[in-house]
């Protein structure tokens, strides 16, 4: 099951939207190409943020630790220690999520689809796969490693357990 | 220089607009993470300027927009998301917002809409 015109043009944007705010931080963030998964592993650090309306289903922004750490020192206005980027690189990656899905919306004419609070994920050894559909994945690299932006769409309403489940591989193999 | 209320529930958000806001020269009174905080620190602090995410948890920025306009019609309120859609826009001036200021922005842009909204009557 693919995506619907909307929901693609809806991940485009998200995907663009990603790019565009690297770049406005100075990353430049090289795409990859795209594909289709029911399985993947995850970077260090994801955000998970569900999206309603008329748009249904589940966004996840996943990223390297190394990128996290220097979103991080980037987003914050002041100089901090390597101690405070360490404690702050999760809430910033969970706001650049927050960010990019909002802007993503921006070219909607009406106020039709509502975004979550990002869940956070911090794992290096997590995975994600979908029950009945496949998501979509725009991966980039940077010099700092990869992000990753997932789509999951969910036909139905966006309980999280519907979209998604999350196993943590053991010794790298998967479930 | 001004007194200045930050409401958002990201606390590097806040922190953001913090250094932002004191960059600029005015004063930091308190902050609030929660929509259903604001009246509560509005009382207490009597800032002259609100800055107000719309995207919170318990009461989104909106819902607290118009439970501060009804007690303080003259409050002075920024209203930050990172949505920029028409309507959200209009709705959140529709309720009493002074500006509306879509993120990621740039500090001067802040500054100057802070400036703006502090010199209205």
């Amino acid at each position: 099951m693919g995506l619907s015109h909307e929901e693609q043009h809806y991940f485009q944007c998200v995907a663009a939207c990603a790019a565009g705010y690297l770049d406005r931080l100075g990353i430049a963030a090289e795409p990859q190409p795209d594909g289709r998964f029911d399985r993947k592993c995850l970077e260090d650090i994801t955000a998970f943020i569900q999206i309603s309306g008329a748009i249904q289903g589940g966004l996840l922004f996943a990223v390297d630790k190394r990128l996290a750490l220097l979103l991080a020192r980037k987003f914050i206005l002041d100089e901090i220690s390597d101690e405070e980027t360490e404690r702050y690189m999760v809430d910033v990656v969970a706001e650049i999520a927050n960010i990019i899905t909002g802007n993503a919306l921006s070219d909607r004419e009406n106020q039709d689809t509502f975004f979550g609070q990002p869940l956070m994920i911090v794992s290096d050894r997590a995975q994600v796969h979908t029950q009945s559909v496949t998501m979509q994945a725009k991966p980039f690299l940077t010099d700092k490693g990869a992000f990753v932006c997932f789509f999951i769409p969910s036909g139905q309403m966006s309980q999280l357990a519907n979209i998604m489940a999350m196993n943590i591989a053991q010794d790298g193999e998967g479930i | 220089m001004a007194k200045i209320l930050i409401v958002d529930d990201s606390a590097i958000m806040r922190k953001n607009i913090r250094t932002i806001i004191e960059r600029g020269g005015h004063e930091v009174v308190a902050e609030a993470s929660d929509g259903r905080e604001v009246l509560t620190q509005y009382i207490n602090y009597k800032p002259d300027l609100v800055t107000m995410d719309i995207n919170m948890n318990s009461m989104d920025g909106i819902d607290a927009l118009k439970v501060l306009i009804k007690t303080f019609p003259d409050a002075k309120v920024v209203m930050i998301s990172a949505q920029g859609q028409k309507i959200q826009v209009l709705e959140a001036i529709k309720q009493g917002a002074k500006s509306y200021l879509v993120k990621p922005f740039e500090p001067d842009k802040l500054l100057e809409v802070v400036q703006k909204v502090l010199a209205k009557p």
